[in-house]
């Protein structure tokens, strides 16, 4: 008896020993056998069959503490697993997408999963959100077929790409994140700004996801890989006694806490940034520009990535009325920028010079391959990002499907490098922009070193959001910048000024650089769009741009406080 | 007699001054106020005349499940500031009423304050939206200065605030100690007797505890501390018959702490009961519309009566224009049969054991919480005011309500109906076969559960109401037995309703919930006895067009699924 139960435990271990440490991972199990189960027999007689199911699951932790002045406005931790479905009836060649009419694009199929493994509970989520997005999915296909009933076209694209079915399976991550420390962090560091009067305002976020992102379609594809975000944002603004007031920002991306810089770096940074801002204050105020620019290198990755992130998308319109698309889609073949230059987009780089580049992933959101994009050859624009949706030139994905939580994948940049065949160094960049001044009789050229960041200013400096363009138009726009200086011409002696803008931004500036660096800068930032908020990094050198408009922004005229902020007031 | 008064104003002050000169949150918001006072002025010399600071403070341990499985089990802790900054004088001031379009498609979110005590963190935000509130109060001001020089004179020329007496109050509000362990083990165990049926395709098991806490601090030196916990157990069920009509069921327990929550069992019996009573409902028949007599026992007729009542005597619809106005000028006339009194009465915290949502000690707007008598004898005797005052109504009598990120307005807290036409509820339902014989009807309805409703006051369009009954009977007067029916909502006009109440039982029902109207959402209770009305309609439950899941649920496991096969 006792040999016999010796034996049966035995045969335990080596049966499940396998299972527990590979296979076993409930929400891939529940997604598989709904997905198969789904694709063999969902159907309501009479109508189509879903031939295409896509589940997506973020299963993640996320943070987010605010702090000012030492004080928590905010700690918010959530466990959650918020899932996705996509469902697709008809065929390859004409299904239910491409074609909305409503205005606002209503994210269809979201669901929750309990939050702990069991398979049951989640396959009957899996069920239910299945079953309806289904049959939401047959109402889009009918609106989808009276609604071209009348049109003719003359050429014929199809709704979705053939692609080669993905399976990766990476270690499962865990979840933990330890809040208290990054409180401390965020009331550390606020707190510093009570030595900076000048300073009114000032915002201390850190966020952070980790876990696990899942991905499963009836096509074969199969994949689990972690996420690990983690990110502080500072920014403070400073107001003059005449009420103009000025931002700036640090941000600092890494894949986990531990990475976070030392406090004593932070403070540096924390203390440059206050400097910054004093010393914004005390410049003398931009006059309009017309001539040469030397964009510096951390200017220059964040004016292409806010320039082109829009425009990279080989996505074409939607079939329904509204719909648009880029300006550059009619240009591959043609010239864009000088000769010297070369783009590419590689989300499989992960670091450049020993900086992590943050838009790096091996499989996109649709679960594609990534793959490297030659988009500007010497000059000449050769390939646009592509998605699942083809388009009448390129029928396949480049692996550049993104997107986040609850939102349409579109064809999104990942890691964009820029760069030129012949770089010089920022020293005979500014050689250059002198001797051009010189030439054109200009008293001084003009130097941007920093730009604003959109995602950063978008959510804490107040009124910045009305100055972008609405997500949905398709408007070019470069937010102003941070630090911009005079360089005269007769001595090349650098001067801060302060309360300008950029004008008339469009794509046909990018044929008026006239040299490239060589001092390639990487730019980490979070890339707003309509298919969600993602990390993406642009890397590229100083450059110099000729007939660029630069125009002064005196007194914006409105006194923002009535008071002294009390942080000050009493000292 | 001035001095006894002056006694009875210094007395309780004294009591709290030293906690309250202690509280750092109080503190701050004191500084930031008597700052604001003296220091702001707009270039052309308008001063704030009030300011009123409110943090809402709420902690919530939220443990859910489903099919035995945790779906959240989380705690949450937020600060919410409210600033309530007046420029003008209290005859008119920057929220008088004019005629305007506003088009706000979301409301901004409530703003956050720091979540530890920190004085130059408070201070801080106070001051920005001080400052915010301030700018917006001026651009207010100019407009009802314009608008009041071209418009003709409104009906009601009341002030726009009630002049107070200040109120102070002070308590430790004590978070309960939550097991959480205990919690997620009990609403899995309950959340899994649903798994044995499948027709029902959504379902939960839920309880949170909200520890609730507000700070009040305002330039007329009034100061306030206080607050509360309400647990609540709830159980949610809902299927889709065979015609794709969405039947859900509902079940709270409501509890001000651990100890009056009910054991397991009681909830395990609940939720077996909601099971049993939707698997009825599912084969149910579907009825056509009806005219006739009708009881709504206590939980829909307190229902009824706040949103067909209770809604039409918050003060402040008395006197915007864009209000129906139903009950203004009917003070000392006859409103209701002459066996009911409405009281609406947010001091009480319990009521036959019953924990209430509606109870608070001080509203929003730092007004002590008053029972009013809203009808006494079928007479109107008054309405639920904030500090808006109304012709012949001047001052609040604590009502003043709202949620985070809205303005305070008159709302319902404990609305209680009592009669004093009463007869057991066999008695009643007697009545109601009576009734029905007299009106050659061959049935009645009893209408005895319901999940809520809507009331619509307004002007611009019908001045309705309805009341989404869930669990309604035919009561046959020729004996048969009652029968269960699906898909009926109660509709009407209010007016028309109130003489139509015959009579009422002697018991009470308490239904507490969540209110939502112009200044948000607000926990409220309506207490009523079981009604017999002589007329009451029904119309046809608006139908979903989906369709039941195509595919049968999913099985247990997965060697099930492999047999299938």
């Amino acid at each position: 008896m006792i040999k016999n139960k010796f034996k049966y435990l035995l045969l335990l271990f080596f049966y499940f020993l396998p299972f527990n440490l590979f296979a076993q991972d409930v929400i891939l199990d529940a997604l598989n056998q709904e997905a198969t189960r789904a694709k063999e027999n969902l159907r309501i007689e009479g109508s189509e069959k879903p031939y295409f199911i896509c589940y997506n699951i973020y299963d993640v932790r996320e943070i987010d503490i605010e702090s000012s002045y030492g004080g928590l406005t905010k700690s918010k931790n959530k466990l959650s697993r918020n899932g996705q479905v996509e469902i697709r009836v008809g065929d390859y060649s004409f299904d239910n997408t491409n074609y909305s009419l409503s205005p606002v694009t209503i994210m269809k199929g979201r669901f929750q999963l309990p939050i702990e493994d069991d398979l049951f509970a989640i396959k009957y989520e899996l069920w239910q959100i299945t079953d309806q997005q289904y049959k939401a999915a047959l109402d889009e296909f009918a609106q989808k077929k009276a609604g071209l009933q009348n049109r003719t076209f003359s050429e014929k694209v199809d709704d979705f790409s053939k692609e080669e079915p993905v399976v990766l399976i990476e270690k499962k991550n865990d979840y933990d994140i330890d809040v208290k420390i990054l409180e401390q962090k965020a009331l550390k560091y606020s707190a510093l700004f009570k030595k900076f009067p000048y300073i009114q305002k000032s915002v201390v976020n850190i966020k952070g996801k980790k876990g696990n992102e899942y991905f499963l379609n009836t096509e074969g594809t199969k994949i689990r890989k972690p996420v690990n975000e983690f990110v502080i944002e500072i920014v403070a603004t400073a107001i003059d006694k005449k009420g103009n007031s000025y931002s700036d920002y640090i941000t600092v991306f890494v894949n986990d806490q531990k990475d976070f810089p030392k406090d004593e770096e932070m403070e540096k940074k924390i203390e440059s940034l206050a400097k910054k801002l004093d010393n914004t204050l005390k410049a003398p105020f931009a006059e309009d520009y017309i001539g040469p620019v030397l964009f510096s290198n951390e200017a220059s990755a964040n004016f292409f990535a806010q320039l082109l992130s829009k425009s990279l998308s080989g996505k074409p319109a939607m079939l329904s009325p509204g719909s648009n698309q880029s300006q550059l889609i009619r240009k591959i073949g043609r010239k864009i920028f000088p000769d010297f230059v070369n783009v590419y987009d590689d989300p499989l780089t992960t670091e450049y010079k020993g900086i992590k580049l943050i838009g790096s992933y091996k499989v996109d959101d649709e679960g594609v391959k990534a793959q490297k994009v030659n988009i500007v050859e010497n000059g000449v624009l050769k390939n646009l990002l592509m998605c699942r949706k083809p388009s009448s030139k390129v029928t396949n994905s480049n692996g550049h499907g993104r997107k986040s939580l609850n939102k349409k994948v579109e064809p999104r940049p990942a890691n964009v490098f820029i760069s030129s065949s012949q770089p010089k160094s920022y020293e005979e960049l500014k050689s250059s922009l002198i001797k051009m001044c010189k030439e054109m009789d200009l008293e001084y050229g003009i130097i941007v070193k920093r730009i604003s960041d959109v995602a950063v200013f978008y959510d804490n400096v107040s009124s910045f959001g009305t100055l972008l363009p609405s997500s949905k138009s398709n408007e070019l726009f470069v937010s102003y910048p941070i630090e911009v200086y005079k360089i005269y011409a007769k001595d090349g002696k650098e001067e801060l000024v302060r309360g300008c803008n950029f004008a008339n931004i469009s794509l046909k500036l990018l044929k008026d650089i006239v040299a490239m660096g060589n001092d390639e800068f990487v730019y980490n930032f979070i890339n707003k769009g309509n298919s969600g908020d993602l990390p993406t990094a642009f890397i590229a050198p100083s450059f110099i741009i000729d007939d660029f408009e630069i125009v002064a922004e005196k007194d914006q005229n409105k006194k923002p406080y009535f008071m002294k902020s009390p942080v000050f007031s009493e000292k | 007699m001035k001095k006894f008064l002056l006694l009875l104003i210094v007395i309780p002050l004294l009591l709290f001054s030293q906690q309250l000169k202690d509280d750092p949150i109080l503190n701050a918001m004191n500084s930031e106020i008597s700052r604001a006072m003296k220091e702001l002025k707009s270039d052309d010399g308008i001063k704030p005349y009030y300011i009123g600071y409110t943090i809402d403070e709420n902690a919530i341990h939220n443990i859910s499940a489903t099919h035995g499985v945790l779906t959240n089990s989380s705690y949450t802790k937020s600060r919410y500031l409210d600033v309530d900054l007046r420029v003008g004088s209290p005859k008119l001031d920057n929220t008088h009423k004019i005629k305007e379009r506003v088009m706000m498609l979301f409301p901004p979110p409530p703003t956050e304050i720091s979540l530890n005590d920190d004085k130059d963190a408070l201070k801080y935000r106070l001051w920005l939206e001080t400052e915010s509130s301030f700018r917006e109060a001026i651009q207010r001001y100019q407009k009802v200065l314009a608008s009041t020089n071209l418009n003709i004179l409104q009906s009601d020329t009341s002030n726009d605030f009630s002049i107070e007496s200040p109120t102070s109050y002070y308590e430790n509000v004590v978070e309960p100690k939550v097991d959480k362990q205990k919690w997620e083990k009990l609403v899995k165990e309950v959340s899994l007797l649903f798994n044995d049926y499948p027709q029902i395709t959504e379902s939960y098991v839920m309880v949170s505890f909200n520890t609730n806490t507000k700070y009040f601090a305002s330039s007329e030196n009034s100061n306030l501390k206080h607050g509360r916990t309400f647990i609540r157990i709830s159980i949610k069920a809902s299927l889709l018959a065979d015609d794709g009509m969405e039947l859900s069921k509902y079940y709270a327990f409501d509890a001000g702490n651990e100890n009056e929550l009910p054991p397991k069992e009681t909830i395990v019996n609940e939720a077996k009961k909601i099971i049993d009573q939707l698997m009825k409902l599912k084969n149910a028949p579907v009825t056509e519309p009806y005219v006739g007599p009708a009881i709504l026992t206590g939980k829909a007729s307190a229902v009824f009566f706040h949103e067909i009542f209770g809604h039409r005597v918050e003060g402040h619809r008395q006197k915007n224009e864009d209000e129906g106005q139903t009950f203004t000028k009917q003070i000392n006339q006859q409103i209701l049969p002459d066996f009911l009194s409405v009281y609406d009465d947010p001091t009480l915290e319990k009521f036959n054991g019953a924990t209430l949502n509606g109870f608070y000690k001080y509203d929003d707007e730092g007004m002590k919480a008053q029972k009013v008598t809203v009808v006494e004898n079928g007479i109107l005797k008054g309405f639920l005011m904030n500090r808006s005052p109304i012709e012949g109504f001047s001052h609040s009598n604590g009502h003043g309500r709202k949620s985070p990120g809205n303005k305070a307005v008159a709302r319902q807290g404990n609305l209680i109906v009592k009669s004093t036409k009463t007869y057991s509820f066999e008695d009643l339902r007697k009545k109601l076969i009576e009734e029905c014989k007299k009106q050659n009807k061959p049935f009645g309805l009893l209408f005895d559960d319901n999940e809520g409703g809507f009331t619509n006051t307004g002007r611009r369009s019908v001045n309705a109401f309805k009341v989404i009954p869930v669990i309604v009977y035919k009561i046959y007067t020729d004996g048969r037995p009652d029968e269960l029916i699906r898909g009926v909502d109660l509709i009407g006009t209010p007016l028309t309703c109130f003489s139509k109440i015959i009579a009422t039982s002697d018991r009470t029902s308490v239904f507490s919930g969540f209110c939502g109207a112009e200044s948000g959402y607000v926990p409220v209770t309506a207490i009523s006895p079981d009604i017999l009305v002589s007329e009451i309609e029904i119309q046809k439950k608006e139908k979903g067009t989906d369709k039941p899941p195509v595919l049968p649920p999913p099985t247990k496991s997965i060697i099930n699924e492999e047999i299938e096969k």
